[in-house]
């Protein structure tokens, strides 16, 4: 049996970032990943990010991934790759798979890192070879330098559509379109702007009711939707294609958090059901969730969060007094609330505040 | 709104379903109340063995028959798929003693008609091929013994009932009852009160619990069995595997030689550890178990070990103190009838669910079931 | 296709490469890439066939997530391709239905 002061199960922005955290503390810590590189979707996010310069805002996420990498070893934070925590069990015990080999590590506290995984549509066709999510046709085209196609259409205009055709361009494929549902672009202006200017039409108030092809993707039919969303399949066209991507959000991963016995809550602005959490991030006695899992945001509020959970673990581990623990934590708070101001910032910032408000009242703190 | 129906089960499991599928086929009109959803309890977390040679000679063993014929009639007559399929199955043994006492037990069950034998090392393989055989050292083989889908086969006999007038209530827990003149009267749920003329309780393992609400002490204990289930492979397991212990009665020495896995029609493999009585109705699983139990699975089948586990659970089973069900009348409230602990339920509950609903129509009895009066503990 | 240039990533690192058979065909890959890479690059796109209805399937989440993409990979079916890396002389094969367990032949 392993034993730790600290498991992180996850080694994305939320995982990394709160192993740093408590590892600078001196918190005995070990972070696992189930693949063969750490940084979770960093990677893949060549493009520089926004937001204020503490958060590292103008840096390309790969870059980042690239310095939480180091600063992990620097804080003396073990991480085991190629490893997958398999269960949650009483008494802090998590199994793992590493090298083949089951294992069970035991933890004084434990953070779930766990992300998200991305969503889906069903149409005829939808399952054909070709037809898959953007940030599969990310990964493929950033880290494993590969084109998972010559001509993409994309579906969905929030931030990850967006930012995926504009880099499926700047990858040599030719991005055909983009469909967006709802009448206006999900994601920034700016990121719709770069790709209008490379000549991509974004079919606003459009949606895709089946793909084309037999053994493969060959095209797409659209359609134009009324303001309920119901098609209108008497103005139907096809578009020519060979891949289509998915880019329809995300959902929390929680499957660890449900094992152990967590209560959920549904919160579509986060993307699912989250587990419910404390100020803290806390889930239970001795379990945090940090990131994507406790509410799609986005990897700057995934680092915060992260930090947020390790400054906390490490308090509840006496590694830190409480009065530098809590001005730490504050800084946290400051920064998590910049990141979540502003027309997209607030909705999000409402449905944390709407966890913790229902995690209270389960405890019975509000009559 | 008052909700009343001719008849209000408890327990939307195979048992429950098998009843209220026979009564709402008499045009009985049916209230089903489940606490959480159809199938959720031991009927759906099982192997889906139909098994024979651990069944008792009289009424149960007729209720094997009957209810081989009516999975069939479910399927032929296009109501439900319930994938039972007739492979023979094995009762595993560890070493002579065992083996001899088996020898005796399915001459039994081939004096009443049935084709049993015990195979012995090589002949093993016949039927399980990837079967090690130096770990288990004779099987006891019954032809008539196979497998079917616990969640299609309970949803679909629950669906019948809804198609013909039955309402199904989920999410909706028993907390009380209400009496007048020693009869219950009314069913009070965390959803509202329900009226019946009969109350049918087929709540398995959960049964004391809720019994204990009308000062009722029936001694069923809470059993835990732990289930794994492997992502689908191509066939390599042909018939239900149980633990020896079932057919001859004996209790085995050591922690992990109670062995059970069924290979299911869509290729996945349900592996399970047997259920053992505890005092807690405790769903978890733990580490120790799961490993234990995979591990003990791969000793018995070294060439397939390269299968993915995608999920394990425990499933609460009831044990009844005299290992006999609770089934019938309460003598105490004798408008309540009892159809619960009875073990094994899958392979019996179309033909225990339909003598149920004849017995409560009225429209037959058969004095064998005298055994099974819950009046025993009242 | 591989994206030799790249406008931020610059050109590609050639890693070590070597030959893998797919479906019984060799062909080119990159030690330490995913499978599902390799095959992408060398135009193959359908990796399975659904076990109830032929139908095909390729890469979907690429992350190890849906097991979409899996494949039998040395004699072991059910191999997600997306993150099961390559070693000089896998043996691959496109994965039909519920696929075929080598360790089961004698």
């Amino acid at each position: 049996m392993i034993n730790t002061e600290l498991l992180i199960i996850g080694g994305g922005p939320a995982g990394l970032a709160a192993g740093i955290e408590a590892g600078k503390l001196g918190v005995k810590t070990i972070i696992i990943d189930e693949n063969s590189l750490p940084g979770g979707q960093l990677f893949k996010q060549i493009h520089k990010f926004f937001g204020s310069k503490e958060h590292k805002a103008g840096t390309r996420g790969n870059i980042i991934g690239e310095q939480l990498l180091t600063e992990v070893s620097d804080a003396g934070v073990e991480v085991y790759l190629n490893t997958r925590a398999w269960g949650i069990f009483d008494n802090n015990i998590v199994g793992i798979v590493r090298n083949g080999k089951t294992e069970k590590v035991k933890a004084e506290k434990i953070i779930l890192a766990t992300g998200a995984s991305e969503n889906a549509l069903a149409f005829p066709g939808s399952t054909l070879p070709g037809v898959m999510t953007a940030g599969a046709a990310q990964t493929f085209i950033n880290v494993h330098r590969v084109l998972p196609g010559k001509k993409i259409l994309m579906i969905g205009t929030g931030n990850v559509g967006l930012i995926t055709s504009y880099q499926l361009l700047q990858a040599g494929a030719d991005v055909v379109a983009v469909v967006e549902a709802a009448p206006n672009v999900g994601g920034y202006d700016v990121h719709a702007n770069k790709i209008r200017r490379a000549g991509v039409p974004i079919y606003l108030g459009h949606t895709i009711i089946s793909a084309q092809g037999n053994s493969e993707v060959t095209g797409a039919i659209l359609v134009p939707v009324d303001d309920k969303f119901k098609p209108d399949k008497s103005k139907s066209f096809c578009i020519d294609c060979d891949t289509i991507c998915f880019a329809v959000g995300l959902t929390p991963r929680i499957e660890l958090a449900q094992m152990a016995n967590s209560p959920t809550t549904y919160i579509s602005a986060l993307g699912g059901h989250v587990p419910l959490h404390d100020q803290k991030l806390k889930i239970s006695d001795s379990i945090f969730a940090a990131g994507d899992i406790a509410g799609v945001e986005e990897a700057s509020t995934a680092m915060e969060e992260g930090r947020l959970a390790g400054v906390a673990a490490a308090m509840e581990l006496d590694k830190i007094n409480q009065v530098d623990g809590i001005e730490k934590v504050n800084n946290i708070y400051q920064r998590l609330a910049k990141l979540r101001s502003g027309q997209f910032g607030i909705k999000r910032a409402l449905a944390k505040e709407e966890i913790i408000k229902k995690e209270l009242e389960l405890k019975g703190g509000i009559e | 709104m008052h909700k009343k129906a001719n008849v209000i089960i408890i327990g939307a499991g195979v048992v429950g379903g098998a009843i209220a599928y026979y009564l709402t086929k008499k045009g009985e009109s049916v209230i089903i109340l489940e606490q959480d959803e159809a199938a959720s309890g031991a009927s759906g977390g099982n192997n889906g063995q139909i098994s024979v040679i651990d069944r008792e000679p009289g009424l149960e063993l007729d209720w094997v028959k009957e209810s081989m014929e009516l999975f069939k009639g479910y399927e032929e007559n296009d109501e439900f798929e319930t994938d039972m399929e007739i492979t023979g199955g094995i009762a595993l043994f560890y070493n002579e003693k065992e083996i001899e006492i088996g020898r005796k037990v399915i001459e039994k069950y081939n004096a009443l008609g049935y084709n049993c034998e015990i195979l012995i090392g090589d002949e093993i393989k016949k039927q399980e091929p990837y079967i090690d055989t130096d770990v288990v050292m004779g099987v006891a083989y019954c032809k008539e013994e196979g497998k079917l889908n616990p969640f299609s086969t309970t949803i679909g006999l629950i669906d019948q009932a809804i198609e013909k007038g039955a309402k199904f209530y989920q999410k909706t827990k028993v907390i009380d009852f209400k009496l007048e003149d020693n009869k219950i009267k009314e069913v009070i749920t965390d959803k509202g009160s329900f009226y019946g003329d009969t109350i049918v309780v087929a709540t398995g393992a959960w049964t004391r619990e809720l019994m204990s609400k009308l000062d009722l002490d029936y001694k069923i204990f809470y059993g835990r069995g732990s289930l794994m289930v492997t992502n689908p492979v191509e066939p390599c397991i042909k018939g239900p595997i149980v633990p020896g212990c079932f057919t001859i009665g004996t209790l085995y020495e050591g922690d992990w030689n109670l062995l059970g896995l069924t290979q299911h029609k869509n290729g996945t493999l349900t592996i399970g550890q047997d259920t053992r009585s505890f005092n807690d109705y405790n769903k978890g699983v733990s580490y120790d178990g799961t490993v234990g139990l995979a591990k003990h699975f791969a000793k018995h089948f070294p060439k397939l070990t390269n299968l993915d586990v995608v999920r394990i659970w425990s499933a609460i089973t009831p044990h009844v103190e005299d290992s006999l069900p609770l089934y019938g009348y309460s003598k105490k409230y004798p408008n309540m009838f009892l159809a619960a602990g009875l073990k094994g339920a899958f392979t019996i509950a179309p033909a225990a669910g339909k003598m149920a609903a004849e017995m409560i129509t009225g429209d037959c009895y058969d004095d064998r079931v005298e055994e099974y009066s819950p009046a025993r503990f009242e | 296709m591989r994206i030799k240039k790249h406008p931020i990533l610059g050109d590609i690192i050639e890693k070590n490469k070597v030959e893998i058979i797919v479906d019984g065909r060799q062909i080119e890959a990159f030690e330490g890439e995913p499978i599902a890479a390799a095959l992408m690059s060398a135009g193959i796109r359908s990796f399975r066939k659904t076990v109830k209805t032929d139908e095909p399937r390729g890469l979907y989440c690429g992350i190890g997530q849906c097991n979409d993409c899996i494949m039998e990979v040395n004699g072991v079916p059910n191999i997600r391709t997306c993150v099961t890396l390559v070693e000089a002389g896998m043996v691959i094969r496109k994965q039909v239905g519920l696929g075929k367990n080598g360790d089961l032949d004698d």
